[in-house]
């Protein structure tokens, strides 16, 4: 039985996905605020994260240290294959509850 | 232009998040903000991280908490002698305030076992000193029924139970129909009294005791319907056959104990009590009654009635008693988790080495904290436990002797003075305050210790931060000034108790025994006859081994006699004066140890048709005619204000003076007049025995010898008269005992405190010692130093403690006997006494600072 996603894990973990090499904290924060048009905080989106890597679903690992970032490190994080495989699973679920409506939704 | 990002918003964040988290989230702020994000962004995403990371923190952290008490709970398991000395101290701390918060409750707090006890209201209609305006009952007292719901009226009687197995007198209450429905009152088998019981021709019924059922009833099942015959003490010509009709609960409580037997009062009768109607307010139903009383009667101007609150008057002497133990409870409590923060402080300081490791190694200033509370849970927790443990014990110590202590009856009963859900939640608050003091104020010395400076692991640094030895300097004070307030209460309060048990009620109380005899109106119907009754006791109990004497008085012992106005026969005295008035038989003054200090006690000659005669207390004497002897003088009593118009005044001659004696221990007014009871007799005397053997076994000599003369003659049970005395004084040793033990505790744990500080004080510099030593500093000098730092600490625990004593002082004052709680001398010589033993403390380790061998010290190094 794999892991069941809140929907904001759902969000950021697509968004580590779509990121794949360069998904450090910040970056998953402006991608989701371009594309999912939410302004969400740093600490919320470490949180999540933080989360994610005790749950054993995605990885991370330090990058070097920036001067913009007043000489801290950045984290990368990578999806495991069991946070590949809840996603996929979540996803699945979603479009098959949501499977034949999607006529109806846009009905007035 | 290069801008900075918010320094305050990234403080913020530094005590808010773990460190892992403060790296990424500030960086990535820091990130944006250098592409060009303003200020106010930086602060509101800012925010918004600590409070996300804080809530996901929230549900994870009550998880690991657990995990922090496990560690919390081994640290301070490693830690022997400190885990012990800490939560024997907070223990003992949270059992005494267990214990008075128990006493708390059963009087205070859950109040009278009474339903809805708070519209119960004592009626007074008493002038100071003078019996009942007469025929009050036949006023309309229904009238009032828009203010009073119940009016709860009774008559307390000994009912004298005669027939199989034995006679037995008990305790009794005539009821009216108010005082079932107001007091409440049910039971357990049969039924409660119903208006038919209370109509003039229907036949007598009683409710009996469970008590009564078991001992004298055997606790017959069928004991309903069963009848008893008994004759009444007040009523002694009704022999009444009483159908028993029910039983009270097992646990029924009076305020009164006279509960054995309830009948109904078919007379009309004064309310004593009154149950207001909700939201009339006492003082709206005391100015109704007070002009109900006035229609009828001519009372002074200044009289009024008073209507008061039941439950504030039955615990009017109870309370002080309380809010001063509930002080010196908590001063005691404070003064223990004080001296434990000193003790967690001091080790904080010798850790700071590890606390500073954890930082670097990645720990939060918020984790550290929490390893800190969690410490400090596991201390309250533990304390707590053994503190309730330890007041189990003490309550159930306490819980038989609360009446005779607190000077009042527990209500609902000795098995009400228990530990219950709300002292349970007192000593969970309890254990709350030595957290919060034992985590809180470590807490804030290490943040300060440990933020702002980085600490290079290993560092001897000279003796803990400085805020960590404000803290610690902040919390001796406050133990010296909470154990300087509490002495000064216990030598007041000793001082006091002194002064009551020396002062001498001019009785000798070792070996006299107290009973009371009632006679029956029938059979001794005139004062002749009870005259000649009592002469025969007397004569027929003289030869009874260890039977010293007999004397008969119509007053309650060590209880004070009815107030008379006196006059002397010096012409126009412009001094009225007032004297107790009291009837005793001749042997009285022998019984009692009185000497008669000038002519003689009453003889056989003070008979009915003699002369009246009377003996007067040297303070009346004196008071009456100043300079003169008083032998030979003739003394007017007059009679009480509320006595029918044309009652006589009584003339006596002076026959004797009597050294002053007193009713009480409080008693200020020694001025007394004895009457010959050989010349006034009386139906329900007290009987003194003087004894030189076993009490018991004389009583049942003195009992046989009364049967002899009279089988209806019934006598109470015995008391010692030094027992009645003893009561009195009670409350105030009571509190005495427990303050001294109080202060004893405080003194040893303020001391202990003092002591710890300085010497870790000294331990920390030693190196510092040495160097100063090195380059020819004086061990004279060295111990001055600590020496300047101690008395600091004194000084300002004192004046704390002066101010602290102050106030406890207003608290005390009304169970002093002759001291002011406020004794300017008293408080000088308590503070320097204590600051002495203070200073003692402090100089010990810094003579042993002093004493070091610089070598040894810089070696160590």
């Amino acid at each position: 039985m794999p892991e069941i996603l809140g929907e904001f894990e759902q969000l950021v973990m697509l968004t580590v996905l779509r990121l794949d090499d360069g998904a450090y904290t910040a970056a998953v924060r402006q991608e989701l605020q371009e594309r999912a048009g939410r302004d969400v905080s740093p600490g919320a989106i470490f949180t999540t994260l933080e989360r994610l890597e005790d749950r054993g679903l995605v990885t991370s690992r330090y990058g070097d240290p920036t001067p913009e970032r007043g000489g801290r490190r950045k984290r990368y994080y990578r999806l495991r294959p069991e946070g590949r495989r809840a996603l996929a699973s979540s996803l699945e679920t979603l479009r098959r509850v949501a499977a034949g409506l999607d006529a109806r939704l846009v009905r007035p | 232009m290069s801008r900075t990002p918010p320094r305050a918003a990234n403080r913020l964040l530094r005590s808010w998040l773990t460190d892992e988290a403060f790296e990424i989230v500030v960086g990535d702020l820091d990130e944006e903000f250098a592409r060009g994000r303003s200020v106010a962004w930086y602060w509101r995403q800012a925010l918004k991280s600590a409070a996300a990371h804080g809530a996901g923190r929230l549900v994870s952290g009550t998880l690991t908490f657990t995990g922090d008490l496990r560690i919390a709970a081994r640290t301070i398991a490693r830690q022997r002698r400190l885990a012990l000395v800490a939560t024997l101290t907070l223990g003992l701390g949270v059992a005494l305030a267990a214990t008075v918060l128990t006493a708390v409750n059963a009087y205070l707090i859950r109040g009278l076992p009474y339903p809805e006890a708070h519209r119960l209201h004592n009626v007074g209609l008493f002038r100071p000193g003078m019996d009942l305006p007469p025929k009050l009952e036949t006023l309309d007292w229904h009238t009032l029924d828009d203010l009073i719901d119940v009016a709860i009226s009774w008559d307390l009687d000994l009912f004298n139970l005669r027939g199989a197995p034995y006679a037995e007198a008990v305790q009794s209450t005539w009821v009216t129909p108010g005082y079932m429905e107001g007091f409440g009152v049910g039971t357990a088998m049969g039924r409660p009294f119903g208006p038919q019981d209370f109509a003039a021709a229907s036949p007598p019924v009683a409710i009996i005791s469970h008590r009564l059922w078991q001992t004298r009833f055997n606790g017959d099942p069928n004991i309903i319907g069963r009848h008893f015959e008994s004759f009444a003490i007040d009523r002694p010509d009704e022999i009444g056959v009483f159908t028993i009709v029910g039983v009270l609960p097992e646990r029924h409580w009076h305020l009164q104990a006279y509960t054995d037997i309830l009948a109904p009062l078919k007379t009309p009768n004064v309310p004593y009590v009154v149950r207001l109607r909700d939201g009339v307010s006492a003082q709206a139903a005391a100015d109704r009654v007070t002009a109900l009383v006035r229609a009828r009667h001519e009372m002074p101007a200044a009289w009024s009635a008073s209507v008061e609150s039941m439950e504030a008057a039955y615990v009017l002497t109870v309370r002080p008693l309380l809010l001063t133990l509930s002080a010196a409870a908590g001063l005691v409590l404070l003064i223990a988790s004080a001296n434990v923060a000193v003790l967690l402080l001091i080790r904080a300081a010798g850790r700071r080495p590890e606390l500073a490791m954890r930082r670097a190694l990645g720990a939060s200033a918020l984790r550290v904290a929490r390893m800190l509370i969690a410490e400090a849970v596991v201390l309250g927790a533990a304390a707590s436990l053994l503190g309730v443990i330890l007041a189990e014990v003490l309550v159930q110590t306490l819980a038989p002797l609360a009446d005779r202590q607190f000077g009042r009856a527990v209500p609902g009963g000795p098995a009400a003075f228990q530990m219950d859900g709300f002292v349970l939640l007192g000593v969970a608050a309890a254990g709350l305050l030595i957290v919060i003091v034992c985590s809180i104020v470590p807490i804030w010395a290490s943040m300060r210790s440990t933020s702002s400076a980085p600490v290079s692991v290993g560092q001897k640094s000279a003796t803990g931060s400085r805020a960590q030895q404000r803290a610690r300097t902040l919390l001796v004070v406050t133990e010296i000034g909470a154990c300087l307030a509490l002495l000064v209460s216990a030598v007041v309060m000793v001082q006091s108790g002194l002064r009551i048990l020396n002062t001498d009620v001019g009785v000798r109380t070792d070996g006299v025994q107290v009973t009371s005899m009632s006679l029956r109106q029938a059979s001794y119907p005139t004062p002749a006859s009870r005259i000649a009754l009592l002469d025969r006791v007397a004569a027929e109990t003289a030869g009874i081994a260890g039977l010293h004497g007999v004397a008969f008085t119509n007053s309650w012992p060590l209880q004070a006699p009815p107030q008379r106005e006196v006059r002397g026969d010096i012409a126009d005295d412009p001094r009225p004066s007032r004297a107790g008035l009291q009837a005793v038989s001749a042997r009285y003054f022998d019984v009692l140890g009185v000497p008669i200090v000038d002519g003689r006690a009453f003889g056989p000659a003070d008979v009915i048709s003699a002369t009246r005669v009377a003996v007067v207390s040297a303070t009346l004497a004196g008071r009456t005619w100043p300079g003169q002897r008083a032998i030979g003088r003739r003394l007017r009593v007059l009679p009480p204000a509320t006595a029918p118009p044309g009652t006589m005044p009584g003339d006596f001659e002076v026959i004797g003076v009597a050294a002053d004696t007193r009713h009480s221990h409080t008693d200020t007014d020694t001025a007394d007049v004895f009457v010959a009871l050989s010349q006034f007799g009386t139906g329900a005397p007290f009987v003194y025995l003087r004894t030189g053997g076993d009490p018991p076994v004389i009583f049942t000599g003195f009992r046989s010898a009364l049967a002899r003369i009279d089988e209806g003659v019934v006598t109470g049970s015995l008391r010692p008269l030094g027992d009645i005395l003893d009561r009195q004084r009670a409350g105030p040793r009571f509190l005495a005992q427990l303050l001294v033990v109080f202060a004893a505790m405080s003194t040893l744990l303020a001391l202990i405190g003092l002591h710890g500080v300085i010497a870790y004080a000294a331990g920390q510099r030693r190196r510092e010692i040495a160097i100063r030593m090195a380059v020819g500093a004086s061990r004279g000098s060295i111990a001055a130093m600590f020496l300047r730092q101690g008395a600091v600490i004194v000084l300002a625990g004192l004046v704390a403690g002066i101010a602290g004593a102050l106030a406890l002082g207003g608290l005390l004052q009304s169970q002093l006997f002759g001291v002011s709680a406020n004794d300017p001398v008293v408080i000088g010589l308590t503070a320097s006494a204590f600051g002495l033993c203070a200073f003692a403390a402090s100089f010990i380790p810094a003579r042993r600072a002093a004493a070091a061998d610089p070598a040894e010290a810089l070696k160590g190094e």
